[in-house]
């Protein structure tokens, strides 16, 4: 049989530093590593090398390392390897290709070419350490204007609104995606932190009964576990209409992933491919979206706000708009960057817009319809730091959604193999021997201190542009500067160039 | 607007006009207290400052301010959350007195009976007294 | 002869000082009103009595001499002091004694924000601040050392002893407080406990010294119970950072 295509990595083995303890050959669920025939040597066998470094990071004396393959092809830039590979893969299959987090593919990176303010002279910078630093954030839909019997007493009232500690909150990763006890690791960091993760569209596990107030639960087409308990145990309900991987189609989780579990949450049979429909079958035109927000609104007493999440889309402007009439009191946009567990990979690589761009677009139609308070608006599709969370809130966002960043933090090395459910690190997989691996306990640490990290970023970056309050950041484009960016790019994300 | 006084009056003038904001409430979305302090506040503080920095938290100013608002409602003595400006405050009998530097207060007012910084988050508002002439015919 | 300083500018009064000082050992002047920088950088064995309220920066950079007011101060006394000895009969303003690194100051009522922020102690020297009444937010922020002793006499109703992020970022030198104290305005990393046999010493010399020039009753004052604030780590932050 010939395979026409070269495998990707190569693990390499130093025979100096390595003393056989198997350790590799237990830990790689690929079969990379196994033993010779009288079980003293370690040996190699690259093939389906994912390059997920769980053998080397293990390895006790350092032995390991992973190599790309290179097998050189004649140098063509429009038919590259990577495009001849994948018609290889489809003509032996047939089959659309599939692939597993955030598209790869090197389209520009504005928060790269974004630039931030710091004070001087005309305006005191603030020290984070020991002046007050508030990042405190409330999400959800504000009257016009508050309303006094005199000062001190409030008449207002106020729809239902989520105080967060931190405008980090986790973004939707259902369970069947990733393990049980990795959203689980998410749950207990979000409740120490005072904010929140996001169900996805797998439904709330039982053993996550505890951390329903730290719940955000998903309503997406699939309607997967939604119930009404589902409903009322949660913080705020997310309508899924888009999500950024995959604009356009529903969710997908491959048999594989379809594990007894899954299967008594997702409420189908087990190793069945969970596919949810495109759009919501009750949802096809923007009156029908009011009319599913509210159904949301009267199930949960009018106490909880409701979400509607979009994926980042041409005319995601427009639709923020729309939403925001619709009665949604949250908004959150994901942006074409955006993870995913699966998502077809053309939809993956082509389809949506960037985040920056979507997020200071939606911003500013809502403030010219003078309709921006009426909604929060929540950010997704890829932070890697706490600069690039400073610069979205700067461009209008109230909080932001970040799912890879913790899963980076628990172990995930961006393998993009989460599809195939044999995540070694115990993340995006079911089974039982692999999701063993990591410990709520010990992992909700490692995602606390990341957040810890970035809030105290947050701060000193906000303490150098003389700002004490995230409020004062927030939709603040004066502090953003654009460097090699056209006016076209400088006019749609609505800041100036550096220099200027 | 080019300046900072213009701002800072635009916001006045939408607060206390467009939304109908008594002074002392306008001055308080300015320098709202923090979140530490609101959190320690009774049951009914707490609710007004909270419902006060959710809905007016685009109004929050930061950097050094001292100002001084005269309006036909009186005079507010209103200074930065984070005091980092000088604002002096002053009182002899029915009369109230603000500047910047105290000595500036006593050239015009040689014994006042009290003399205080004004504190950032706890701005002074002085309510003019309107007599209204009864009409005789 | 004294010098009147009436509306004059600040600088011309201050030649007038320097100059009078040439010849003597102490300059009066009367009638001040909000003249700066009085007293700037004056030396050892010189003394400046002022009448009125001094402007802002009153003796910055002082040099070892004596400064006593008569009067209240405004804001930037004794700032970046380094050695003298300030004593003002009534109140001040912000910024006191801003990264004093030697010398007294004494103040009879009370101070508003931000007093003592970066006092240091460093060999020989050691700055050391004696408020009679209260003081404002942020006192003693960022203190690396000294001593700032706070009576808290004769306070009003609703007034505290001192306000919010007392202490905010001290990695050193002491705060003697006496009586009744705000405890949630303290900042973490700060450690309340009573005075040792050496704290006291130490305390009753200051406060003996307080009595002297402002005349109040010493007994009185010892009778209520002070406590010292000193910080748990002289390395609050260490552990914030990881190299990268």
């Amino acid at each position: 049989m010939i395979n026409y295509i070269p495998r990707r990595f190569t693990v390499v083995r130093d025979r100096e530093l390595c003393i056989d303890c198997g350790c590799c050959v237990r830990q790689c669920s690929n079969e990379c590593h196994y033993f010779s025939d009288d079980g003293k040597t370690a040996l190699v066998k690259s093939d389906h090398c994912v390059a997920c470094h769980r053998c080397v990071d293990l390895c006790p004396t350092g032995a390991l390392r992973i190599e790309k393959y290179i097998c050189d092809y004649r140098d063509n830039a429009n038919w590259t390897p990577a495009y001849q590979q994948e018609i290889c893969r489809q003509a032996a299959t047939g089959g659309t290709l599939l692939s597993a987090m955030g598209t790869p593919k090197p389209y520009p990176i504005y928060w790269d070419k974004i630039l931030l303010n710091a004070s001087q002279v005309t305006n005191p910078s603030i020290d984070p350490l020991r002046e007050p630093m508030e990042i405190r954030t409330i999400l959800g839909r504000k009257p016009e204007k508050l309303t006094v019997a005199q000062k001190g007493k409030s008449t207002t009232e106020m729809p239902p609104q989520v105080v967060l500690e931190t405008p980090i909150m986790f973004s939707a990763m259902s369970f069947g995606s990733i393990s049980l006890n990795a959203q689980k690791s998410l749950a207990m960091a979000a409740k120490n932190l005072g904010t929140l993760f996001n169900t996805g569209e797998g439904g709330l596990h039982p053993d996550l009964k505890e951390y329903t107030d730290c719940a955000v639960v998903q309503v997406a087409s699939g309607r997967f576990g939604v119930h009404k308990d589902y409903l009322k145990n949660s913080r705020f309900v997310e309508i899924k209409i888009g999500q950024g991987a995959k604009p356009g189609i529903g969710g997908h989780l491959p048999g594989e992933k379809v594990n007894v579990e899954v299967s008594n949450a997702r409420m189908i049979p087990e190793g069945s491919d969970a596919i949810s429909p495109a759009p919501h079958h009750d949802i096809y035109s923007i009156e029908d979206l009011r009319q599913l927000i509210w159904s949301i609104k009267q199930a949960t007493d009018n106490k909880k706000p409701v979400c509607v999440k979009i994926a980042a889309v041409h005319n995601v402007a427009a639709i923020a708009s729309g939403c925001a009439r619709a009665g949604a009191d949250i908004i959150a946009i994901d942006g074409f960057r955006g993870g995913t567990g699966a998502a077809p990979t053309r939809i993956r690589d082509n389809v949506g817009i960037p985040i920056e761009l979507a997020l200071a677009t939606a911003d500013q139609r809502l403030r010219d319809e003078g309709i921006r308070s009426s909604v929060s608006l929540v950010a997704a599709g890829s932070f890697r730091c706490s600069a690039d969370i400073v610069k979205a809130i700067a461009l209008g966002a109230d909080a932001c959604y970040c799912a890879s960043a913790p899963l980076i933090a628990m172990g995930c090395h961006m393998c993009q193999t989460c599809n195939t459910g044999k995540c070694n690190w115990g993340i995006a997989t079911q089974r039982p021997e692999l999701t063993k691996r990591l410990n709520p306990d010990m992992m909700h640490e490692r995602v606390e201190n990341l957040i810890h990290a970035w809030n105290h970023e947050i701060k000193e970056i906000m303490g150098g542009m003389g700002i004490n309050s995230i409020d004062s950041l927030r939709g603040n484009r004066l502090m953003l500067r654009g460097l090699g960016l056209s006016e076209k790019e400088l006019e749609i994300l609505g800041i100036k160039h550096a220099g200027e | 607007m080019q300046t900072d006084t213009e701002v800072i009056t635009y916001l006045f003038d939408h607060l206390i006009r467009h939304h109908g904001l008594p002074v002392n409430v306008a001055a308080d979305v300015l320098t709202a207290p923090e979140w530490d302090e609101i959190d320690r506040m009774d049951k009914e503080k707490k609710e007004y400052f909270t419902n006060l920095r959710a809905i007016y938290n685009g109004a929050l100013v930061n950097g050094p301010f001292s100002v001084i608002l005269g309006s036909n409602k009186g005079l507010l003595a209103i200074n930065d959350r984070l005091k980092l400006r000088s604002l002096t405050a002053a009182t002899k009998g029915d009369r109230a007195y603000f500047a910047s530097e105290e000595s500036a207060i006593r050239i015009i007012c040689p014994e006042p009976e009290k003399v205080w910084s004004v504190s950032g988050a706890d701005p002074v508002f002085v309510p003019l007294e309107i007599y209204e002439k009864e009409d005789d015919g | 002869m004294s010098i009147t300083a009436g509306l004059r500018a600040y600088a011309e009064v201050n030649d007038e000082i320097k100059e009078t000082l040439l010849s003597k050992n102490k300059a009066v002047v009367n009638d001040v009103n909000g003249q700066r920088y009085i007293g700037c950088a004056l030396d050892e064995g010189r003394t400046v009595e002022i009448h009125g309220t001094a402007g802002n920066d009153l003796a910055c950079y002082l040099n070892g001499g004596r400064i006593i007011l008569y009067g209240n101060g405004q804001d930037a006394v004794g700032n970046t002091m380094g050695g003298g000895e300030i004593v003002v009969h009534g109140h001040t303003g912000d910024a006191l004694g801003y990264g004093m690194r030697d010398g007294q100051i004494y103040i009879r009522d009370n101070v508003c924000c931000r007093a003592g922020i970066h006092m240091k102690e460093f060999k020989g020297m050691k700055p050391v601040l004696v408020i009679g009444q209260n003081a404002g937010a942020f006192l003693g922020e960022y203190m690396a050392g000294g001593v700032i002793v706070l009576l808290g006499i004769a306070l009003e109703e609703g007034e505290t002893l001192f306000g919010s992020h007392c202490a905010s970022g001290m990695h050193g030198g002491k705060i003697f407080i006496r009586g009744v104290f705000p405890k949630k305005h303290i900042s973490p990393n700060i450690k309340i406990e009573p005075l040792d046999q050496k704290d006291r010493v130490e305390l009753e010399q200051y406060v003996k010294n307080y009595c002297r020039y402002f005349d109040c009753d010493y007994d009185e004052i010892m009778k209520t119970p002070f406590k010292k604030l000193t910080p748990i780590s002289t390395r609050p932050y260490a552990n914030m950072y990881v190299a990268n």
